[in-house]
């Protein structure tokens, strides 16, 4: 279809691939093929693990603050017993929920998925632990398509959202983050364009 | 010396202990409901979405589950039961 769009060979933490063969979705059609299939781009995910690593040197960093400054001694005349256990346990706590914080980043990002199919587009969506959505849309039916770079993280890696709108005024669909956007908007609109022509 | 006073009446150390451990437990639960709710998600999207790595999170998933269940478990013991 378009050739100008160059991607690396699929793997599963792919942010995007044309023609995988390694992914399928629920209720595929037997004649339906997945074509491309994106998500947001890696440089999104590696924010979230320099996160994760800022998270694992914080309680350090304050533990040997708080012991420069001698906090510690104020509760040494005081009837408040603090203890080295509660300290231990302050860190096991923060690096269970730094871990968790970081696993959900994760799964925000893996799930949070478009697959272009030789017939539609789906949305799946993966918001929060009691909410997800998967949407799709008709490539025939599709108007017009619309990319947009926006920052300086966007424009050093060559991402953007690509706005998708229907005749219906109340279907929207945004790709945000997608790497390589303009290349996606064109190639959405070509998949558009060729689906249009076949369903005349 | 007012305040030494008011921290003998009040038993402060008995205070913080059982406002510590009655707030741990209470948190701990809602931990392991995030969790579990998190895990129900990834076999939700794992369905809607068929890739090779479906297992692998799914292996983090429940390890994750264990994690929080044995660290929390570790600390009630750890910091209560002594």
């Amino acid at each position: 279809m378009d050739s100008s769009l160059q991607v690396k060979p699929a793997n599963s933490l792919a942010s995007i691939s044309l023609m995988p063969s390694n992914i399928r979705f629920a209720n595929q059609n037997s004649d339906e093929q997945v074509v491309l299939f994106i998500r947001q781009h890696k440089v999104i995910l590696f924010g979230y693990f320099f996160r994760f690593l800022i998270n694992l040197i914080i309680p350090i960093g304050v533990f040997f603050l708080f012991q420069w400054l001698g906090s510690f001694d104020v509760f040494k005349n005081s009837r408040i017993d603090i203890k080295g256990v509660y300290i231990f346990a302050a860190f096991l706590v923060w690096y269970l929920w730094s871990f968790t914080s970081f696993f959900s980043d994760f799964l925000f990002w893996f799930y949070n998925a478009y697959i272009i199919t030789s017939q539609r587009l789906i949305d799946l969506d993966f918001i929060g632990v009691t909410k997800n959505s998967v949407k799709e849309l008709a490539l025939s039916n599709i108007e017009d398509v619309v990319d947009t770079r926006n920052g300086v993280l966007q424009t050093i890696f060559d991402m953007g959202r690509v706005d998708i709108s229907t005749a219906s005024e109340s279907t929207k669909f945004f790709l945000n983050n997608v790497p390589k956007a303009s290349k996606v908007r064109d190639f959405i609109m070509d998949m558009a364009l060729y689906n249009g022509n076949k369903a005349r | 010396m007012t305040l030494d006073l008011l921290l003998f009446k009040l038993d402060i150390n008995s205070f913080i202990f059982w406002g510590f451990r009655i707030s741990f437990i209470f948190i701990g639960i809602i931990y392991i409901v995030y969790v579990l709710l998190q895990l129900r998600q990834i076999g939700i999207m794992n369905s809607a979405l068929k890739t090779r790595a479906a297992t692998p999170i799914a292996l983090v998933g429940i390890f994750h589950l264990i994690m929080v269940v044995s660290i929390l478990i570790f600390l009630e013991l750890l910091l209560f039961i002594q």
